[in-house]
């Protein structure tokens, strides 16, 4: 049945209702029958009391006149006037409460003759017996009378006899109506039975039942079970209320995954994020990017390319569930991959691959996300899963948050070298100029003033012994020498000859040995390294034992310089006050930069009454890069 | 003059024209002999192997060449020759270099004279 439920429960319980209301009808039509039907009975008893009490009227009547007609006595004829007198009333009775017609009939007639015997008979018969007229006492008269008598007999026994058959007829009815309304009541009570046992299962079975589940599965759903749902069996109002219930539960439990998906993918990009803001080497975020995305996807295999001009692609990241052929670094071919179609279209792709080169063999299943640096597409992030379990869909897009920030890392990175290779070049500019002021000052001035001496020692030379201008012309030699040494101390500042021809380890011999306070030398450095690496490290030896002599007050300086995994690490400890608060009061503040254009890192550490320690950490060459 | 003993043959090394020249007027005298002139280690190779001096006197700043390399190269050399060593710059800017070098010793420039080199090569004579 379709409907809403308000209609079906209004439609079952009218049913019942008429039901239940016609069998209660059919009861009681039966019970007024019934009812009638006793009243009848009723009456007819009492038409035979009628008829009866006629009778003994009658008799009584008879009786006492015979007696007076034969004794001649008074007092016989009280029975007889007292008779006389309720005789009429009775039959008046009779005729009036008889209700069958044809009964009505005898009744008339029997009240006509029994009047009649009354006024026609008797009564003129005791009239003239009190007259005591002889015809009175005759026989005639007294078989008038008793003739009259028996007529008046048998029409009452005829009255009573039919009033029997009647009331017989009557109960009968009676009986087979009670029989009828009885049946008539059982039937409804069954019917009434059936019919609202019925409606309980109906309305169990279609309104009852499906709420109660789809309580049940409520329950659960409120208890965090997102897997609860109702099996949609009912109608109308009832199969809303479990479609809704089913797509509402539907709704929570894909909004809980997605969730839970969205969260897994803000941990992942948060990771990554937090690695490119720390400025970590690209290999790691490389490397990071590939695992996360590998373990998001449900992917096999995940691979960052980064596309070459040839049409091949460089393996800068790789993860793999199990293990991946390709190691970083490597070169491979894209062909017709979704690498190349990414390559070629800008664009996310998602393809199935057979058998792709350098893979096991088998059908893949590939997604594909472009990484554009600045504008330009730099390379892909690709992920594979063999073709039963294929990538989980719209990965591909979902992939562009993790291709924008290993965009910026890369921008990052470039940006970074690019200042780098920038403040490298200043310094070498910087050393250059330093270098051409060294070179005009030693070949150009010195060269000249050392010349000029030389000459003036030839002349010297050819003069005769005695001559008064040897005197002049040697303290002219004297002072030109002095000219060429002040000259040499600051061509020695300004690049030490010792550095460009015997390297960091003679250069800092060196220095040890100029300076006033001793130093303690541990040098470590078996080759030359880069002209630039050398000089910083000169540089800041040389300032900080400048520094030492002039305000440490130290008795000793500890200067160590070894080169270790690549890189030239360089220590110089005094024992002095130490109190300085930073490297800027000294002149290293502006040796921070040359070290730092080194992509070394300069540190200063001076603790009151403790000493000063300064310590430069260099690179020496460039790493592989990505 | 000195009695007996031969002149002391040189060759000057510099890669400076103008200082070769004044040198060799200042030094071409009192017991040396200033046999050739060079300005490149090659040439100064080439001469030491033809003329066969008792000593080269090599400048350290030969243009973008190391005279420590070409005193190691004319030491130990095919014509073994004996160097002394020169500069603008002073010996202690040098620093250990000179006394690890096979050179004689170091003069330096201003102080160049055939006395000097004399001293160097015959220390007792």
């Amino acid at each position: 049945m379709r409907g809403g439920l308000i209609t079906r429960l209004v439609v079952v319980t009218v049913a019942l209702a008429v039901v239940v209301t016609t069998a209660f009808v059919f009861l009681l039509v039966a019970m007024a029958r019934v009812d009638r039907a006793r009243d009848v009975a009723v009456n007819s008893a009492e038409e035979a009391y009628a008829a009866r009490d006629v009778r003994r009227a009658l008799g009584d009547m008879e009786t006492s006149e015979r007696g007076f007609l034969i004794t001649g006595q008074e007092s016989f004829l009280r029975p007889w006037e007292t008779g006389r007198q309720r005789i009429a009333e009775r039959l008046t009775r009779l005729r009036m409460i008889v209700d069958d017609p044809d009964q009505a009939v005898r009744a008339e007639r029997l009240e006509r003759d029994a009047l009649s015997y009354v006024n026609d008979y008797s009564i003129p018969v005791v009239e003239a017996a009190r007259r005591n007229e002889s015809w009175a006492r005759s026989i005639a008269s007294s078989e008038d009378g008793m003739r009259r008598m028996d007529a008046l007999r048998q029409q009452l026994d005829e009255f009573l006899m039919t009033e029997d058959a009647l009331d017989s007829r009557q109960q009968a009815a009676a009986d087979s109506m009670y029989r009828r309304a009885t049946l008539i009541a059982g039937m409804g009570l069954v019917l009434s039975v059936v019919v609202t046992a019925l409606t309980a299962v109906y309305l169990a079975r279609e309104v009852v039942s499906p709420v109660r589940r789809t309580a049940r599965m409520a329950d659960r759903l409120a208890a965090g079970d997102l897997t609860a749902r109702v099996t949609e069996t009912g109608t109308g109002d009832i199969a809303t209320l479990e479609r809704n219930f089913n797509s509402m539960a539907e709704s929570l439990q894909h909004n809980r995954t997605e969730l839970g998906r969205l969260n897994d993918e803000q941990t992942a990009l948060r990771h990554v994020a937090t690695l490119v803001a720390q400025g970590r080497p690209s290999d790691e975020i490389f490397t990071a990017v590939a695992e996360e995305i590998g373990l998001l996807a449900r992917a096999d295999i995940t691979r960052l390319l980064r596309f070459e001009s040839d049409g091949t692609a460089t393996v800068c990241g790789t993860w793999a569930r199990t293990s991946d052929p390709v190691p970083t670094g490597d070169r491979i071919a894209i062909g017709e991959t979704v690498a190349a179609h990414v390559n070629e279209t800008r664009m996310p792709a998602r393809r199935t691959e057979v058998s792709p080169p350098d893979l096991p063999a088998g059908t893949y299943s590939a997604v594909g996300a472009p990484i554009i640096v600045g504008g330009t597409l730099w390379g892909a992030i690709t992920a594979l899963s063999a073709i039963e379990h294929p990538i989980v869909d719209d990965t591909e897009t979902r992939m562009a948050e993790f291709t924008d920030l290993v965009g910026t890392a890369i921008a990052n990175t470039q940006a970074h070298s690019d200042l780098m290779a920038s403040r490298a070049r200043i310094v070498a500019a910087g050393d250059e100029s330093r270098r051409r002021i060294e070179r005009d000052l030693h070949d150009g001035i010195q060269q000249r003033l050392i010349t000029l001496a030389l000459k003036l020692r030839t002349v010297e030379a050819d003069l005769p012994e005695a001559s008064p201008v040897r005197e002049p012309l040697a303290e002219l030699g004297a002072e030109l020498i002095g000219a060429v040494d002040e000259l040499r101390e600051v061509s020695r500042g300004i690049h030490p000859a010792v550095l460009s021809d015997g390297g960091l380890g003679p250069a800092l011999r060196a220095l040890a040995r100029r300076s006033a306070v001793p130093v303690e030398l541990d040098l470590d450095i078996d080759a030359r390294l880069a002209p630039a690496v050398e000089a910083a490290a000169y540089y800041v030896a040389a300032e900080s034992l400048t520094n030492v002599a002039k305000h440490a007050n130290a008795t000793f300086v500890e200067l160590s310089a070894a080169v270790h995994l690549d890189r030239l690490l360089l220590t110089i400890r005094d024992d002095g006050q130490g109190g300085a608060d930073t490297a800027k009061g000294s002149g290293l503040i502006g040796l921070v930069d040359r070290v730092e254009a080194l992509g070394g890192t300069l540190t200063y550490d001076s603790p009151p009454g403790a000493g000063t320690t300064v310590r430069i950490d260099v690179p020496l060459g460039m790493s592989a890069q990505c | 003059m000195d009695s007996g003993v031969a002149d002391v043959r040189c060759v000057l090394v510099d890669d400076n024209p103008g200082f070769l020249i004044t040198a060799s007027k200042l030094l071409d005298r009192q017991g040396v002999s200033i046999v050739a002139v060079a300005t490149t280690s090659a040439e100064a190779l080439q001469c030491v192997q033809e003329q066969r001096p008792d000593v080269a006197v090599v400048d350290l700043q030969l243009g973008d060449e190391s005279g420590f390399r070409l005193a190691e190269q004319i030491v130990n050399g095919p014509v073994p020759s004996q160097v002394i060593l020169t500069s603008t710059h002073s010996e202690s800017e040098y620093g250990e270099l000179i006394a690890v070098s096979p050179a004689l010793g170091f003069i330096a420039k201003e102080h160049l004279s055939p006395e000097a080199i004399r001293r160097l090569v015959h220390p007792h004579g």
